[in-house]
């Protein structure tokens, strides 16, 4: 059932999480949650921490198991069979075919400190997708010059500044030729002043790649700006979700208004 | 007794000879245990379940006898069960088993410095996982344990003098056999002291510049 409000701009879902509740023990992180993502949409979701934001992202990226449920990409879901205890199971092999699809910023960048600039955004397409090496070392500088650090390409990951590696890192993800996007708080590990210089690239890759993105974020202003549609988690749940200025302006849920309120009045 | 300076240059070519010989076993020694030692750790960590804990075991009790014993036992014990190398070989091998149960400890120490986070970026772009582990893991293992390789490469050159016993003719098998002729212990001794620390020193000073390259670029 979707709820009042629905932002999606096709009724042919692409992404798709079925029921997916995830628990760490005794503790709940996701309860039962749906999500049904367009092809192209961009879905900004926000929340407090520990809302499940982050393990939603990495539910997607298959980085975690769900203990109940399904992440459907295309036609394909990511966790086919079922183990012994119930728990959805998947081969290593199919897990690396679905994660090719799927792109991912970390919030700590994550970039292979002992490869530069460069070497970490063509190793991938040069392994992985097996192009030569001529071909991943142009789609490298490419990509790196997409991001604004064509003078940058020798580098190595701890000679720039965070949002340069942050940056390097999306170029890396992008190098993989994603058909989806998750951009975990991307710019809460950054400087103020770096801030911005990451949100430009990531409003460009919105506005012109048409790429499905998944974007967790606190910038409330970034998330108005670019996405289809906010999704607020609360409690492992999805508490409200619509089109940003309906959900941002007018929120119905105590606990949106609650958040926006705190968020928004710092 | 005074030092002889004539006797100490007749036994110099004979010192060098023992010192090819030290090098030769110390450098084969030590490539032995680099591939034991990163072999050892890898089925420790992640081989079939079965082989682990005998591989650990085995790794204990490696460590927790005399190296001596153990050349002691692959010289005289193995031939009479049909396995008969030659002193050097035998020398090398004790030397790459024995020190290659420490680097397994050196390598599983720097494997597990690796922050989870790279194996999670490299699983996000699909890596296989023998690429994670070349392209990932490996290089930043190699950078967090060069310096306690480089303190056992040291240690293995030093305790290499232990195969004059077993009767391969190093350097200090070289050193006994000249002062054996002539009675003579002061010049052989501390000719081969002097040697050791002219070959170790300066070895332990290039380590420490690696690892100071190697930091910058990390």
């Amino acid at each position: 059932m979707r709820p009042e409000g629905w932002g999606g701009s096709t009724t042919d879902p692409f992404l798709v999480l079925r029921g997916i509740t995830k628990t760490y023990g005794s503790e709940i992180v996701l309860r039962g949650l749906d999500l049904e993502v367009a092809r192209g949409e961009r879905v900004a979701i926000i929340g407090r921490s520990g809302s499940g934001k982050t393990t939603l992202l990495r539910l997607v990226m298959a980085l975690e198991r769900p203990t109940s449920g399904n992440v459907i990409l295309g036609s394909t879901p990511t966790w086919p069979e079922h183990d012994r205890r119930g728990q959805p199971t998947a081969s290593e092999r199919h897990l690396r075919h679905v994660r090719t699809n799927i792109g991912m910023v970390f919030q700590q960048f994550n970039l292979f400190p002992t490869m530069t600039a460069r070497q970490n955004v063509a190793e991938g397409p040069r392994h992985v997708l097996r192009l030569s090496r001529n071909e991943a070392e142009k789609r490298a500088c490419d990509l790196l010059e997409r991001v604004g650090l064509s003078k940058k390409l020798d580098r190595y990951p701890s000679e720039l500044s965070g949002g340069e590696q942050q940056r390097v890192a999306i170029a890396r993800a992008l190098a993989m030729g994603p058909e989806v996007m998750l951009f975990d708080e991307i710019t809460s590990a950054l400087d103020p002043e770096l801030v911005g210089e990451v949100l430009d690239v990531l409003r460009e890759l919105a506005v012109d790649s048409g790429v499905t993105m998944l974007i967790v974020t606190h910038e409330i202003a970034f998330a108005r700006e670019v996405a289809d549609r906010v999704v607020f988690l609360a409690d492992g749940e999805i508490a409200e979700q619509g089109p940003p200025r309906r959900l941002l302006d007018d929120p119905t849920d105590m606990r949106t208004k609650a958040f926006l309120d705190a968020v928004l009045r710092r | 007794m005074s030092w002889d300076w004539r006797y100490a240059w007749e036994i110099v070519p004979a010192l060098l000879t023992g010192l090819r010989t030290t090098l030769v076993a110390t450098s084969l020694g030590f490539a032995l245990a680099l591939v034991v030692g990163l072999g050892w750790a890898l089925l420790r960590r992640s081989g079939p379940p079965l082989l682990r804990l005998p591989a650990t075991a085995l790794a204990l009790f490696v460590r927790g006898t005399p190296l001596l014993v153990q050349l002691f036992f692959l010289f005289y014990v193995l031939p009479g069960y049909g396995l008969t190398l030659s002193a050097l070989a035998t020398g090398v091998l004790g030397l790459g088993l024995h020190f290659g149960a420490y680097l397994s400890e050196v390598f599983r120490a720097g494997i597990e410095s690796v922050p989870r986070a790279q194996w999670e970026a490299a699983g996000a772009l699909s890596y296989t996982r023998r690429r994670t582990w070349t392209a990932v893991v490996l290089p930043q293992t190699v950078r967090h344990v060069l310096p306690g390789l480089g303190n056992y490469l040291i240690s293995m050159f030093k305790d290499s003098a232990l195969l004059s016993i077993i009767t391969v003719t190093e350097l200090v098998f070289a050193a006994r056999s000249a002062a054996g002729q002539t009675f003579r212990y002061l010049e052989p001794v501390t000719m081969t002291g002097a040697i050791f620390f002219l070959v170790s020193y300066p070895t332990s000073l290039g380590v420490r510049a690696l690892q100071s390259r190697l930091d910058l670029a990390s």
